[in-house]
């Protein structure tokens, strides 16, 4: 009798060890699972300030239709790829200069372009989300080589995505559907695979759609449904991510400013500031280049049932910076301002 | 025990089995359940629900999936209403479980399919 009392007051020990250990750790999954770790940034008094929108007017074809792609040149011209099948060139004032590109598998034309890319001679990659290959033109639209074909092999892509090129002009490419970013050398050869599939650690990606290069050779990718960015360094190891965490276990509102929902499109300027297209929470956030949040910008009137803006670019002195907002149909401008001095009275206040 | 025989009486045993030949045969010529009945020379139109789609990226990863299903016309997605709209050729033959297999293989759970 004393024996059944003993093991059944052992049984409870261990039931109720057990719901403590069950109830901690769901304790920290929420936490983690919730609380962001993109720290705050301090001593950079810089801001976003509304500058307008383009709407592509001035376009024989017709103005912007759910603008995606976004890319800068170094003189200033902005590239846009549109829904009608085409790369939209605009001088940095937004006027229109050119555009190129339409339905179809020749030179020239495309299914679905959706990432655009200038590297520093002036030419212009562009990727095509349906045909699986990137192509590559001079500045004014002239066909200069394609590469690419569906799979999953190195060199093979399923949905490419986001572009960037860096000084040395090779390229970068999202590759959506085998959530990886491949890198390949200016004549379309095939170099080096970033990331593998996985929805935690480092490295592991989940539907990457942006990429971009920073002025110190690191790689940055938008790992837009691990809802977080992560660095690289050249030989493709992974440095440093922020935003990580498991919302997508919790689909919960965002309450925080300074988690990403679904970030999708990134870039760095000159000045080392990053740039995030967060297009689930509909803003665009301003990272130090550590990674720490220093500003962030909403989208006064977005759709909330589409996310948006999708890509960002930013000039090449990284004063200016511009977004897409598809739904709406048009190219967001932000400049990026320094903040009033603080009053220099000891409260730091403004 | 002894096993006996059973004996079919002839005539019902023919019933029999022209009931399980007009069966078979009218099993043949018949639709697949799935198949929602073409009007003979129009163009059909599926409506699929696609459950959470909000992200461009994605609506464009379930066009290019629904785009490769066999007899596809046009594929046009909705974000806003979280449909897509398939038309396909009149003599298509596509089932309601290849265009869900083709929205989950974009990464999503299909809904409600309306043929039109």
């Amino acid at each position: 009798m004393n024996k059944v009392h003993a093991s059944s007051g052992r049984s409870r020990l261990v039931v109720i060890f057990l719901l403590t250990v069950i109830v901690l750790a769901a304790c920290g999954l929420w936490h983690w699972g919730t609380a962001w770790t993109v720290s705050s940034a301090v001593g950079i008094p810089v801001r976003y300030k509304f500058l307008g929108y383009w709407d592509g007017a001035g376009s024989p074809s017709g103005k912007l239709l759910r603008p995606i792609g976004i890319a800068v040149a170094s003189n200033g011209d902005v590239y846009v790829t549109d829904a009608r099948i085409r790369v939209v060139r605009l001088a940095s004032s937004g006027e229109f200069k050119g555009e190129w590109g339409r339905e179809g598998k020749g030179h020239g034309e495309f299914g679905n372009p959706v990432g655009i890319a200038v590297a520093p001679d002036g030419s212009v990659f562009v990727s095509d989300y349906d045909q699986d290959r990137i192509r590559k033109f001079t500045s004014d639209g002239s066909f200069l080589l394609s590469f690419g074909a569906s799979g999953k092999d190195p060199g093979r892509f399923t949905a490419p995505a986001g572009l960037a090129v860096d000084s040395s002009r090779s390229l970068y490419v999202a590759d959506f559907y085998n959530h990886r970013i491949q890198k390949f050398r200016p004549d379309g050869s095939f170099e080096m695979i970033f990331g593998h599939p996985g929805r935690m650690g480092a490295g592991a990606l989940h539907y990457p759609t942006g990429v971009a290069v920073t002025p110190e050779g690191k790689l940055l990718v938008a790992d837009a449904y691990n809802y977080r960015i992560q660095w690289f360094d050249a030989g493709g190891n992974p440095i440093r991510r922020v935003g990580d965490h498991l919302f997508w276990l919790w689909p919960l509102r965002t309450s925080s400013k300074r988690g990403f929902k679904v970030p999708t499109g990134v870039a760095v300027g000159s000045n080392g500031l990053i740039h995030v297209a967060d297009s689930g929470n509909h803003r665009i956030v301003m990272l130090s280049a550590k990674g720490e949040y220093v500003a962030d910008w909403s989208i006064p009137d977005s759709n909330p049932k589409v996310f948006s803006p999708e890509q960002v670019a930013v000039s090449r002195d990284g004063e200016t910076v511009y977004a897409t907002d598809l739904s709406a149909n048009r190219i967001l401008i932000l400049a990026v301002e320094r903040q009033p001095a603080f009053q220099e009275d000891g409260t730091g206040k403004r | 025990m002894s096993f006996k025989p059973v004996h079919i009486n002839r005539p019902f045993g023919r019933w029999v089995g022209l009931a399980l030949v007009a069966t078979a045969l009218a099993y043949l010529a018949a639709p697949p359940a799935a198949w929602s009945g073409p009007a003979s020379g129009a163009p059909r139109q599926a409506v699929v629900a696609v459950n959470g789609m909000s992200c461009p990226f994605c609506a464009y990863g379930v066009k290019k999936h629904l785009s490769a299903l066999p007899g596809v016309k046009s594929v046009q997605v909705e974000l806003a209403e979280g449909e897509a709209i398939v038309e396909f050729v009149p003599e298509a033959k596509v089932t309601d479980e290849q265009i869900q297999k083709a929205v989950r293989a974009a990464g999503f759970t299909p809904g409600k399919i309306e043929w039109k």
